[in-house]
């Protein structure tokens, strides 16, 4: 009897694994799965304490047709490429003047002798005229030029597609290359997974490139070599996350950061060796309707000595201008 | 030999110690910060491994095949088998996660027959391989010490039940019907259905979805009491065993000389795979009739068995294409096409982001859709087939003077050995000549005491 009460509990207990499997393996389909578990909520990380907040929108410049590549400040003017233009915009209201470039340009650099502008591959320097002076030669296929940066005679091209800072002189003639690479643990290399490759040169002359992979902002010397870094990963709002970030830099008078973060768009200012001084724009100032599989591109950030910082936004192609809240 | 085990125990050491700095040092890319509350989804199979260590994997699972050949049929140790069972746990179980396992690989091996665009690797069809060979030379000495599935089941074998012999060989036809859906939805490219039911990967892992752990402990607690009931049960790679095992020359035997009939091995196998004595009533001319009749409507009965296979199988096969992920994608965007807009079915708008047109999914689902008409067709008929020499056997009876052990059942575990009072005489050196009348009275002696208490 008790034999074959255990053979009975025998044959229920497998009829229910079996059960078990078939009902699963029927109920792993398109319109059966219930809600992913494994879904990476981010509502949670778009809000941001107000306190943080030290910067408000004041006004912006309608781009009009012009879908811009990116933007640059030089003697309170406003420097932007896009489709075979390039746009200055004084800021002090009088009226806005257009050259026409090389199409396609990817990024643009201003000082007081030239403008450069990068190309996929290439870059080409003109005149404060829009008259075009240099092609530089390519870099190669694979080249993604992503961003330039001027140091005096020099200029420091980020090539996204290899993973490298090509350093020019000023009449186009390469005179070196570096990869982020050092003997110590931190330079590991530039990780670049995207076409997201930003440098920045500030006052006191320092070169600093942002490791995207690493999130990390790392500061070279001109032949370079690497000084010092301060890197922060995190989904909080003192950090960055996601593959690629902080996708874009720009630097104020002080050294401090201004930086831009793609995907989940925000505008924040850290301080020179990496902590968060405030938040410019939180992400609910930009686009908050995208489909599952459109992701927030980062604004091109340039800031004055005043601290305004202007954000091209390519969502909606103008250029917003975010002024420092006075204190009380 | 025993002076040069520590000469190999430091080679492993270093091997090991080798070859882990170098799988750290393939880390190359940061791991993205996910401190703040994300879940993490559980790794369906585990890291990749280097070249040289896959080539590793395939060496043990060679020593530890030869070993344990060499236990159940030369040196006759249970005891030597059980502890080669508990490193193949160690090391195919907990270390090597589960992954690659002989078992899966019967879905490498069928896919890469039928996907020309797939190339299995060589570690996979080895794996696939090498058991059945020694199944073929020495039974199923795979089952016995080298799987790790098999290994966690023989360890919680508590209080094993025998259950009546015809709903045993019901259940056993179960792995057949295994066996043939999960080549074809491998086949097909629909899926790995074995690795997704693999009960024991989730605690070998020690992690997994809830599902998987819960038929690991269900199976767990069910061997308890039905001794390895996976592998009884469902094991698809345990027919292929069995079939090889069947012609074995060299199998693990119960008894090292004359057997005395004492029945203690039958009593010992937990599995039921001790075959009796055949009786003298089964001998007779009447009996034998009776079963020659028998035989000839059973032989009869396989074409018509497996023409009802296919038949079957061909007219399900409709149902069955809809495990591959395209053709039901592609019916549900027919019957639904609404679902297109729905951003929270991932399925869906995956495939709207890869590119390709609704169109050339519907030709896709109607290329899969004939090879499932195909192969449905031949899985019914194999079935059929299966059915057809299950039945067949049953009416064969070999001549058997002594309990022997089913070639095809038998899981070489040598529990057997262990209980069988002439093997237990010799291990103990006995130089005298072993009294075989004196040893049935012992036996006879100890089931009385037995049976008394």
């Amino acid at each position: 009897m008790k034999k074959r009460g255990l053979t009975i509990v025998i044959l229920v207990i497998l009829t229910v694994i079996i059960g078990v499997i078939v009902v699963d393996f029927l109920n792993n389909r398109p319109d059966r799965r219930g809600e992913n578990p494994y879904a990476l909520e981010v509502d949670q990380y778009k809000v941001v304490d107000p306190e943080l907040i030290s910067h408000k929108e004041t006004r912006n410049f309608d781009l009009g047709l012009l879908i811009a590549s990116d933007m640059s400040l030089y003697d309170r003017a406003l420097y932007v490429s896009g489709n075979s233009s390039l746009v200055v915009i004084p800021l002090d209201g009088r009226p806005a003047t257009m050259h026409e470039i090389l199409p396609r340009a990817t990024c643009l650099e201003v000082d007081q002798g030239n403008i450069f502008v990068g190309f996929s591959t290439y870059v080409a320097k003109y005149s404060h005229e829009g008259e075009l002076l240099q092609e530089w030669p390519h870099l190669g296929e694979s080249t993604v030029i992503t961003n330039l940066a001027i140091k005096e005679d020099k200029v420091f091209v980020a090539d996204a597609g290899n993973r490298r800072i090509v350093i020019f002189n000023r009449e186009g003639e390469q005179e070196g290359e570096f990869e982020g690479k050092a003997e110590s643990e931190a330079g590991h290399g530039f990780i670049i997974p995207s076409a997201n490759f930003d440098l920045a040169v500030n006052s006191f002359g320092e070169l600093w490139v942002v490791n995207t992979g690493k999130h990390a902002l790392e500061n070279y010397s001109d032949d370079g070599r690497m000084r010092g870094y301060w890197d922060k990963a995190s989904f909080d709002i003192d950090g960055f996350m996601g593959c690629c970030n902080p996708a874009r830099i720009t630097v104020m008078e002080d050294g401090s950061f201004v930086t831009s973060e793609k995907g989940i768009v925000r505008i924040k200012i850290y301080d020179q060796s990496g902590e968060l001084i405030s938040v410019v724009a939180p992400p609910a100032l930009f686009k908050k309707e995208r489909s599952a599989n459109e992701e927030g591109k980062a604004p091109e950030v340039c800031v004055d000595e005043n601290g305004v910082v202007y954000a091209l936004d390519f969502d909606r192609d103008v250029i917003r201008v975010f002024e420092p809240i006075e204190s009380e | 030999m025993l002076k040069k085990i520590p000469n190999l125990a430091l080679i492993l050491i270093l091997f090991a110690l080798l070859t882990g700095s170098f799988l750290q040092a393939q880390q190359r890319f940061p791991k993205p910060e996910f401190d703040t509350g994300y879940v993490q989804p559980d790794p369906t199979t585990p890291e990749p491994r280097a070249m040289a260590l896959e080539y590793f994997d395939v060496l043990v699972l060679l020593a530890v095949l030869s070993l344990a050949s060499w236990l159940a049929v030369k040196k006759r140790s249970r005891r030597g088998l059980l502890w080669l069972s508990v490193f193949s746990l160690i090391y195919f179980g907990f270390y090597r996660d589960g992954c690659i396992c002989s078992i899966g690989a019967i879905q490498n091996v069928a896919l890469s027959i039928f996907d020309p665009g797939y190339a299995i690797s060589i570690t996979a069809l080895l794996f696939f391989i090498l058991p059945l060979l020694f199944a073929l030379f020495f039974g199923r000495t795979f089952c016995a010490a080298a799987c790790p599935l098999g290994a966690i089941q023989d360890l919680v074998v508590i209080n094993p039940v025998s259950i009546p012999s015809w709903i045993r060989k019901t259940l056993g036809f179960i792995p057949v019907i295994y066996l043939a859906l999960s080549v074809l939805f491998a086949a097909t490219g629909s899926d790995f259905i074995i690795c997704r039911y693999d009960p024991f990967v989730g605690i070998f892992r020690m992690d997994g979805p809830f599902l998987m752990i819960f038929l690991g402990i269900t199976f767990l607690l069910l061997g308890m009491f039905y001794a390895r009931p996976y592998c009884r049960v469902f094991c698809p790679y345990g027919v292929l065993l069995s079939w090889m095992s069947k012609f074995s020359k060299w199998h693990l035997s119960i008894t090292p000389s004359e057997c005395i009939k004492c029945k203690l091995c039958k009593d010992s196998c937990p599995f039921d795979a001790i075959e009796v004595p055949v009786e003298q009533a089964y001998r007779t001319p009447e009996v034998s009739r009776k079963n020659l009749k028998r035989f000839i409507l059973y032989i009869g009965l396989i074409p018509v068995l497996i023409l009802l296979g296919g038949w079957i199988g061909s007219k399900s096969h409709i149902f069955l294409s809809r495990v591959h992920p395209d053709v039901y994608l592609a019916e549900l965007m027919i019957s639904q096409p609404e679902l297109k807009e729905d951003e929270e079915n991932l399925d869906i708008q995956a495939f709207l982001e890869s590119g390709d047109t609704f169109e050339q999914l519907v030709d896709q689902a109607a290329v899969i859709r004939e090879k499932f008409r195909k192969g449905s067709l031949v899985m019914g008929g194999f079935i059929g087939l299966a059915l057809g020499i299950t039945l067949m056997n049953q009416v064969v009876f070999r001549r058997r003077e002594d309990y022997e052990p089913h070639k095809g059942d038998c899981f070489s575990c040598g529990r057997c050995m262990d209980y069988c009072p002439i093997d237990s005489q010799k291990s103990k050196g006995e130089s005298q000549k072993l009294n075989v009348e004196s040893l049935k009275l012992k036996v006879e002696n100890q089931k009385s005491v037995k049976s008394k208490g």
